[in-house]
């Protein structure tokens, strides 16, 4: 539905440079570290900023040049952006072009209704909560029927507790009206239980775009497994489809060469292998986490359902139950 | 903001010290508008000081009008010995608000006898100028010589004229219109006069400004204007000239207020201020006439233009008190 | 406690003088045959109507002309905008009698303007007097606003705009809702002042047109006091009703400080809108043509003798005995005295305006009286009340505060809505003292309004006669008292130079100044 080809947008020191594509229906996460570029995204796509050169197809229609108004693109801000001097319904009512009242009255009263707003139709921004005010920025962005709702890290104000509740609402939001959703947060949890698809960014360009699932198991470089938790990077040499671990040997699929492996903590187990001695633990509740001294450097080891927790200088051994290869970043 | 309070304590200290450095004790206080000569005030000062050991205190004011005024709010409690600077048109009031006290200067017999407006020496005159129109001789090579030519249309849009509703000149001007045409005609002069007037600003320094600027070659200011020209900017480009040779004179009057603090040392004041030395030393300085017929004029006082006749005592001072609000309020419907 | 003794302050300053004058004035046994005379004098009533209309139209050019200003100065960032903003101060420091001249040197018969264009002599009617006016007041909207743009949240326009506003229709339905209390005490200030007009309006209205400023005068000349305390009451009641309407049309919602943080104008450099370059360039050409021009005129003139031809005698002369003869003393001691007392007043102001703002925003069209007469009434009310028992310099500055404090309090007040309370309070629950809350919350955040704020009360003191010839009584030479005496001697080459001299120092102070602020907020 929307194909993004070659953007690029320069500044003095820092280049932007995109492709990617988006599908109807879908919820689609830009992911990255603060000053990657990906709220800049987001601001070329709802046409806030001019790209210097490249195209942004929507519908097959070019709108790369296309004023934010004419694209009908839902945003909504961080900060959330609602008219201080308009109350909760006059937000709400502020995009709807319709002149035929009835109407009007019509999608305000679904929009209340959607979000649980009716009692505050009255009320002054002022006297809303973080949660309350994101759902009528929600609902004003979603008033005017947009093709695609963009999201500049809508819980980031938020706390945890109300994150939660919040992220699933959004997420049954979604499926309930076939909304079509591109997510900019920094939050790896975020992007990972929400979309459909995460594109992950790196200073301006995207390293990896895949579904959860896979950009957490198969990173493609160092930077993508190590975005998404702890890894441990190991530089291997794979021989005849095994790779020699300890006393012991572990099958890959992997062509004979020098591998730099991302093994993330829960992928190690308790077993044979590589020998080692505890030097520091965090209990994390559901799991422990351990650091390891061994012949490979300190390793991450998390081990879930530890009847207790191992003393700094216990030993250990480890096996390794699975490793995925990953492009070196510079 | 500690520091800030600091400073700002400081600069209110200093404040304080500059003015407690001019005000000490023992003086006579002399009331006198702002552009009263600097020299002027310190001639007297220095013999006040020497020859009484007093000190002198001038208060002076935006005009005469704030002057006056501050007189009649303190009359139950006089500040003021000596008041230098108010015009004769004053004299009716100031009799009605009983103001002054009458004092006869020793010098009384050597001013010029159409200058003393007050018999009786109520206010005592000190000086005096003509209210003249002044051409710039560059811009304008024929100037008008008489109350005629003054209306035909070459100089269209040529002249300013202090606004007689809010300037002493002004309204000098506009009493010799009345003196010199009569009660009854000098509107139709002034409705032809309107229109080669180009402005009439509020006071007489903005219409001498507009005049030096070249704007227009045109003013109504003092018969003596052109001396000052001549002596610093050593030019006669500026002429004073006077219309049908007769002229109103504004004659500036000095008095004792009652109930003065120390009458005696105000009567050395006003006659230090009748006294030869002065009035040779207040040609230019204030670019005045002195009231003394024995006083030598400076050769400078060649380009200023003097009349043959004033045209003051055609009126009469209480009349003026009388009808001059209406004479006013007929003008402006007339300048409308 | 402390903030009612700051109160009490403004109270003796202000309506001490004013309340006694008025007080003693509705304790006459005749008043109200005094009154049922004013009002059939037809020539008041016409006064009356002359003197609000001209102010109304006056105010709403002037916002209009410093509307698209105050767009570019909190949008764009580009070199020499600080001397742009302080240059457009000048009037405000300026004598109006330098003012009004330069107005003349370059508009009148004989001007650059009127014989480039051909405009003859439409200086001298009513539209000099609303071309001067707003010369005087469009920086008061190009200041006001702004500051107030400046901090306005950009998310909020391009929420519009997604939402499928145009520029223009976001700006009606966005920003001018929110920009609206700013917008409304800039032309309140900018009508107040034009009311007060008194200069201005004899030179290039004549007499056809009179103020009440100019009737009152007209009447204290006459010296009938009662009736001209009586008119000055009767303004002050007219302004008080102005200021009441404006403050309450312009009563801003409680939410609006959200709508305010502080976003950063992008240099100009980086905008790529090409009409918006030249839209900019067009504008600042314009007010160049139209209110540089004067001001050019002025300083040429300083460098002429009176044949036209170049020196530097004028600037020299002012070093001259001949010029500390006139003044009394040397030039240097004025400026000084000048500074030191704009100074001061300034900063007492300042202080008042901050506290009364922080802490009593209620009583605002209280505070704005002052605009509602002028410095004759208020010094008639001086002498009434407090000459005898205040010390001169404490007296000096408060006249000076008078005349600096409803503006600086607008400012400063407008400011401080803009802050978000909430800053306040988490800085109280963390446990910051009120003086911390001070320093590390308020200032950072009002340190533009503040500046501006100094900035006015600065030049409106020092363009000051009247309230320094009141208390100083010629002794206390100020730059002002400098310039008149100097003019009143012939010397208006030396006058020129002066006022010259002062502008340059003023905007020098000033981009010093702000540049101090910038640093601080890094």
């Amino acid at each position: 539905m929307l194909e993004v080809i070659d953007l690029r947008k320069n500044y003095p020191d820092f280049n932007i440079q995109l492709d990617f594509n988006i599908k109807q229906g879908e919820f689609f996460s830009l992911l990255g570290p603060s000053g990657c570029g990906k709220t800049t995204t987001l601001r070329l796509l709802a046409g806030l900023e001019r790209c210097d050169s490249g195209t942004i197809l929507f519908r097959k229609k070019d709108i790369t040049h296309l004023q934010p108004q004419k694209r009908r693109f839902g945003l909504v801000f961080q900060d959330y952006a609602l008219f201080p001097h308009l109350n909760v319904r006059e937000n709400i009512l502020y995009g709807i072009n319709q002149k035929n009242k009835s109407e009007k009255e019509k999608r305000l009263l679904e929009m209340l209704d959607l979000f649980q707003l009716i009692s505050l139709k009255e009320r002054s921004i002022r006297h809303l909560s973080g949660g309350e005010q994101q759902r009528v920025a929600l609902a004003r962005a979603l008033a005017v029927k947009p093709e695609i709702l963009l999201l500049d890290e809508p819980f980031a104000a938020l706390d945890p507790s109300l994150r939660q509740s919040l992220r699933e609402e959004l997420k049954e939001l979604q499926k309930k009206l076939g909304l079509t959703i591109v997510f900019v947060t920094h939050s790896q949890e975020e992007a990972l239980s929400l979309s459909d698809r995460v594109a992950l960014l790196q200073e301006g360009r995207i390293i990896q775009v895949a579904e959860p699932f896979e950009i957490y198991t198969k990173p493609k470089t160092e930077y993508v497994a190590g975005f998404f938790g702890k890894v441990n990077f190991l530089e291997l040499t794979v021989c005849k489809k095994t790779l020699s671990w300890g006393n012991t040997t572990v099958d890959i699929d992997l062509e004979d060469g020098s591998y730099l492996l991302a093994i993330r903590p829960e992928h190690l187990t308790a077993g044979t292998g590589v020998k080692g001695t505890v030097t520091s633990s965090s209990y994390l509740g559901f799991a422990t986490l351990y650091v390891v001294k061994t012949v490979f450097g300190l390793l991450h080891y998390l081990e879930l359902d530890s009847g207790s927790i191992k003393p700094k200088g216990t030993e250990i051994e480890l096996s390794l139950k699975k490793a995925v290869p990953v492009r070196k970043t510079a | 903001m500690k520091r800030f309070t600091g400073v700002l304590f400081l600069a209110l200290l200093i404040v304080i010290m500059l003015f407690s450095l001019t005000c000490q004790a023992k003086e006579v206080v002399i009331y006198s508008y702002d552009s009263f000569g600097q020299t002027l005030m310190e001639m007297m000062e220095k013999y006040m000081a020497e020859k009484y050991q007093a000190k002198v205190r001038f208060v002076l004011f935006e005009d005469t009008g704030a002057m006056y005024t501050r007189l009649l709010m303190e009359k139950k409690k006089p500040q003021a010995d000596v008041v230098i600077g108010l015009d004769e048109v004053y004299l009716v009031d100031a009799k009605r608000d009983d103001l002054f006290r009458a004092y006869k200067p020793k010098a009384f017999a050597q001013i010029r006898e159409e200058l003393v407006f007050a018999k009786d020496f109520y206010l005592v005159p000190f000086d005096y100028g003509y209210i003249t129109f002044n051409y710039d001789s560059e811009l304008l090579p024929k100037p008008p010589k008489t109350y005629a030519e003054l209306i035909k249309p070459e100089y269209n849009k040529k002249i300013v004229i202090p606004n007689p509703t809010t300037s002493s000149p002004g309204q000098a001007f506009l009493l010799s219109t009345i003196a010199y045409f009569g009660e009854d005609k000098y509107l139709d002069f002034w409705k032809e006069l309107k229109k080669n007037i180009l402005v009439m600003p509020s006071n007489w320094s903005l219409a001498y400004g507009i005049y030096t600027n070249g704007e227009a070659p045109l003013v109504l200011s003092y018969g003596t204007s052109p001396v000052y020209h001549l002596v610093y900017d050593k030019t006669e480009r500026y002429q004073a000239l006077v219309l049908d040779q007769v002229s109103w004179a504004q004659i500036e009057g000095a008095g004792i207020v009652k109930g003065a603090k120390n009458p005696e040392l105000a009567e050395a004041v006003i006659d230090y201020l009748l006294s030869l030395e002065l009035q040779e030393a207040l040609t230019e300085s204030q670019f005045m006439y002195p009231v003394r017929v024995d006083a030598k004029l400076p050769t400078s006082f060649r380009i200023a233009a003097q009349a043959k006749e004033i045209l003051n005592r055609r009126l009469d001072l209480q009349e003026i008190h009388d009808k001059l609000e209406q004479w006013l309020k007929d003008w402006e419907n007339v300048m409308r | 406690m402390w903030q009612f003794f700051i109160l009490l302050v403004l109270v003796v300053v202000v309506y001490l003088p004013l309340g006694g004058l008025f007080a003693r004035l509705l304790a006459l046994p005749n008043l109200s045959s005094l009154v049922f005379e004013l009002f059939r004098d037809p020539s008041l009533l016409k006064a009356l109507q002359f003197t609000y209309r001209q102010a109304f139209i006056s105010a709403v050019i002037s916002l209009l002309v410093g509307l698209p200003g105050a767009y570019f100065f909190s949008h764009y960032e580009f070199k020499g905008k600080k001397l742009l903003r302080n240059l457009t101060m000048i009037p405000f420091i300026l004598p109006s009698i330098l003012v009004v001249l330069a107005m003349i040197i370059y508009y009148g018969q004989q001007g650059f303007f009127a014989r480039t264009f051909n405009t003859k002599t439409f200086l001298y009617s009513f539209s000099g007097i609303v071309l001067a006016h707003v010369f005087y007041n469009f920086s008061l909207s190009i200041r006001i606003v702004g500051s107030t743009w400046e901090k306005l949240n950009l998310r909020l326009k391009e929420s519009a705009y997604v939402l499928g506003d145009s520029p223009l229709k976001t700006f009606f339905r966005v920003e001018l809702p929110l920009l609206w209390p700013a917008i409304a005490y800039a032309t309140l200030l900018a009508f107040l002042y034009s009311s007060l007009s008194f200069a201005v309006v004899l030179v290039f209205g004549g007499i056809s047109f009179s103020t009440l400023e100019v009737y009152i005068y007209t009447l204290v000349r006459r010296l009938d006091l009662k009736k001209a305390h009586l008119v000055a009451f009767i303004q002050l009641i007219i302004s008080f009703f102005f200021i009441s309407v404006v403050s309450f049309l312009a009563k801003r919602t409680e939410a609006v400080d959200k709508a305010f943080s502080t976003f950063q104008a992008k240099p100009l450099r980086s905008e790529k809108r090409w009409w918006i370059k030249s839209l900019l360039f067009l504008y600042f050409a314009f007010l160049f043509l139209l209110f540089g021009g004067p001001l050019l005129a002025l300083l040429v003139r300083s460098f002429q003798n009176r044949d036209g031809i170049f020196t530097l005698a004028n600037y020299l002369n002012l070093f001259s005995p001949k010029v500390e003869r006139i003044l009394g003393l040397p030039i240097w001691q004025v400026f000084l005295n000048s500074l030191l007392l704009a100074a001061v007043s300034s900063t007492i102001s300042v202080m008042l305006a901050y506290v009364l703002a922080r802490y009593f925003p209620k009583l605002r069209p209280f505070f704005l009286i002052p605009l509602g007469v002028s410095m004759m009434s208020y010094g008639f009310g001086v002498l009434l009340t407090m000459k005898n028992w205040l010390p001169a310099p404490i007296l000096m500055v408060c006249t000076q505060i008078f005349i600096a404090f409803p503006v600086v309090y607008s400012i400063i007040s407008l400011g401080l809505e803009e802050i978000n309370p909430e800053y306040a309070l988490a800085a109280a629950l963390l446990g910051s003292t009120e003086k911390e809350i001070l320093k590390n919350i308020y200032l950072p955040l009002l340190k533009p309004a503040l500046n501006s704020a100094f900035a006015y009360g600065m030049a409106l003191s020092l363009g000051d006669l009247s309230g320094v010839m009141l208390v100083g009584e010629g002794r206390f030479v100020t730059f002002t008292v400098a310039l008149y005496r100097l003019i009143g001697h012939y010397s208006f080459p030396e006058g020129t130079a002066l006022g010259t001299l002062l502008a340059l120092l003023f905007i020098f102070l000033f981009i010093l100044i702000e540049a101090q602020g910038g640093k601080n907020h890094a």
